[in-house]
């Protein structure tokens, strides 16, 4: 079990989280939704150990960050490397042993080639991968499905459907409504720095509705073309 | 235009800033330098009059770096792209030209900076369509994406290296292994992304352990294609070759630790310069060493708990 006790963190004097609590179990899906810059990334890199906070971040399973597998939202390419070599990069750094990457390739991607010269979705996919050879126990997934193709997307949820029955414990975000009800057990909305509601599957509507009373400021449009 | 401009102006102040460096005393010192590297090579080097120039255009060439440039061209209407790019060149190249005027290089001031403002048509194109086969891809990354980016440097020194058995000319020889472990050093030179680091599952000693492990034994193997031969053809002299060996081994160890040694923030002042004083004067390394070491462990300790 992840347990999440009220974690915060400011950068100098802007507090991003103020006291986020969280429970997630083992086999779980959660997701986590909340406007452009309301601290999700924020919070998944202080889950994962990739930023300093204050709270408690406790797991059952031994030590949480050699177990994790992070997506950032755009994941880091080094220049002149290939899909290949990252993968290999991640299994030495986990003291993980694959005969032959290529076999793993799940998505099809053309690992001879640069690594940063793939598109969006496909670094996205490349990503992907390398925390799946990791044999990962813990899955913090940002915007996951952001950039990748329509079928692609569908295969990402059969991925996290499988690592779901084989009890490993995830936790994501995304601006994909739709894809989150598909996968989440639980859907929490991060707003001002602290879960202002949290849900099991079947009234996920409850959060879409409160984010759609906090739509933009479309009127603003307006006066930008009248002047 | 102007605020294109005034935006890199308070870019390097705020880098500057960063850095824990006075703005004005940063743009001095920068200032100094370069009427000092400015007068080194007109010194030192033979037909500095043709070698200035081309080192000011080739960091001219630099301006045209393909990303830089789409963004430029997709956010500036084109004659204001245009003009800005002349600009641009002009003022980088405006230095050199008062440089090369002072030392009574006329002619060559004048064409620097004409040459300077056609660059500003040449945009690079970016990466070629293949990947270059690299034998560091067991264990990634500084060695394979350093090896593709410097291979053609890798093979100049090579060349310097035979060229140094033909002539026996031994210093040459122990110079061009002196300048490839520093071609080695220079993939130790950027700053991992946090992730980079995170991601192993390894304690701190650890991680630096295999770090500079993996440095030793791929610069030691770029290595033996000079040693060996040198060390064939200057047999009474291999003390002083296997002694360049070490040095260059010691610049490896201290790479690798001192990219760390702030981590995960660049080196700071006084850290850049302890390290540039080991690499000018090789004794000091084994002072800057251990200091560096422990420092690095207790910065990487955040991120690699085991």
């Amino acid at each position: 079990m992840l347990t999440v006790k009220n974690l915060s963190k400011s950068y100098e004097n802007h507090r991003i989280l103020k006291g986020v609590n969280l429970s997630i179990c083992k086999g779980e899906v959660h997701g986590v939704v909340g406007e452009n810059g309301a601290g999700k990334t924020t919070l998944f890199k202080c889950i994962s150990g990739l930023e300093y906070y204050e709270g408690e971040v406790a797991y059952d399973g031994g030590i949480l960050k050699n177990e994790t597998g992070y997506l950032p939202t755009a994941p880091h390419f080094f220049s002149n490397m290939t899909g290949y070599e990252y993968l290999q990069l991640l299994c030495n750094a986990r003291s993980v042993r694959v005969k032959d990457i290529t076999e793993f390739n799940l998505f099809g991607l053309p690992l001879d080639q640069y690594a940063e010269t793939y598109s969006t979705g496909m670094q996205k996919k490349l990503a992907i991968t390398g925390l799946l050879l990791q044999k990962n126990e813990v899955f913090i997934l940002d915007e996951p499905f952001n950039g990748v193709d329509i079928s692609s997307n569908m295969i990402i949820k059969e991925i996290l459907m499988k690592l779901k029955s084989l009890d490993k414990t995830i936790i994501m975000s995304s601006h994909d409504f739709s894809s989150l009800q598909d996968v989440c057990d639980f859907l929490h909305y991060l707003k001002d720095g602290l879960i202002k509601i949290s849900l099991p599957r079947g009234s996920f509507d409850q959060i879409e509705n409160e984010m759609k009373k906090e739509g933009p400021a479309v009127h603003i449009i307006d006066s930008i073309y009248t002047g | 235009m102007k605020y294109y401009f005034k935006l890199q102006y308070w870019r390097l102040r705020r880098s500057l800033i960063n850095l824990g460096i006075n703005p004005y005393i940063g743009i001095g010192f920068y200032l100094i330098s370069f009427i000092g590297f400015s007068a080194l090579i007109f010194k030192k080097i033979s037909f500095s009059g043709y070698v200035y120039p081309a080192i000011a255009l080739f960091l001219i060439y630099t301006f045209g770096e393909k990303d830089r440039n789409l963004f430029l061209k997709s956010i500036f209407p084109p004659v204001v792209y245009r003009r800005l790019r002349i600009f641009e060149n002009l003022m980088a190249a405006v230095p050199f030209g008062i440089f090369l005027f002072f030392k009574g290089y006329y002619l060559i001031a004048l064409l620097t900076l004409i040459l300077s403002s056609f660059l500003s048509l040449y945009n690079t194109a970016g990466r070629p369509g293949f990947q270059i086969p690299s034998p560091f891809s067991k264990y990634p990354y500084e060695f394979t994406v350093g090896f593709r980016a410097t291979w053609l440097f890798i093979l100049a020194v090579y060349a310097l290296a035979f060229i140094s058995i033909y002539y026996h000319n031994l210093n040459l020889g122990l110079f061009s292994l002196l300048c490839l472990y520093l071609i080695c050093l220079n993939f130790y030179s950027h700053l991992d992304p946090i992730f980079y680091v995170w991601v192993h599952a390894q304690s701190a000693k650890i991680f630096l352990k295999n770090k500079i492990r993996v440095a030793l034994l791929y610069s030691f193997f770029l290595s033996l294609i000079i040693s060996i031969p040198l060390i064939f053809f200057n047999l009474a002299e291999t003390g002083m070759i296997l002694l360049t060996i070490f040095i260059g081994s010691l610049y490896m160890v201290t790479g690798v630790i001192a990219t760390y040694v702030n981590f995960p923030i660049e080196k700071s002042v006084s850290q850049s310069f302890q390290l540039f004083s080991g690499i000018l004067i090789p004794p000091v390394l084994l002072f800057v060493i251990p200091n560096f070491y422990s420092q690095a462990i207790s910065r990487l300790k955040v991120y690699l708990k085991c």
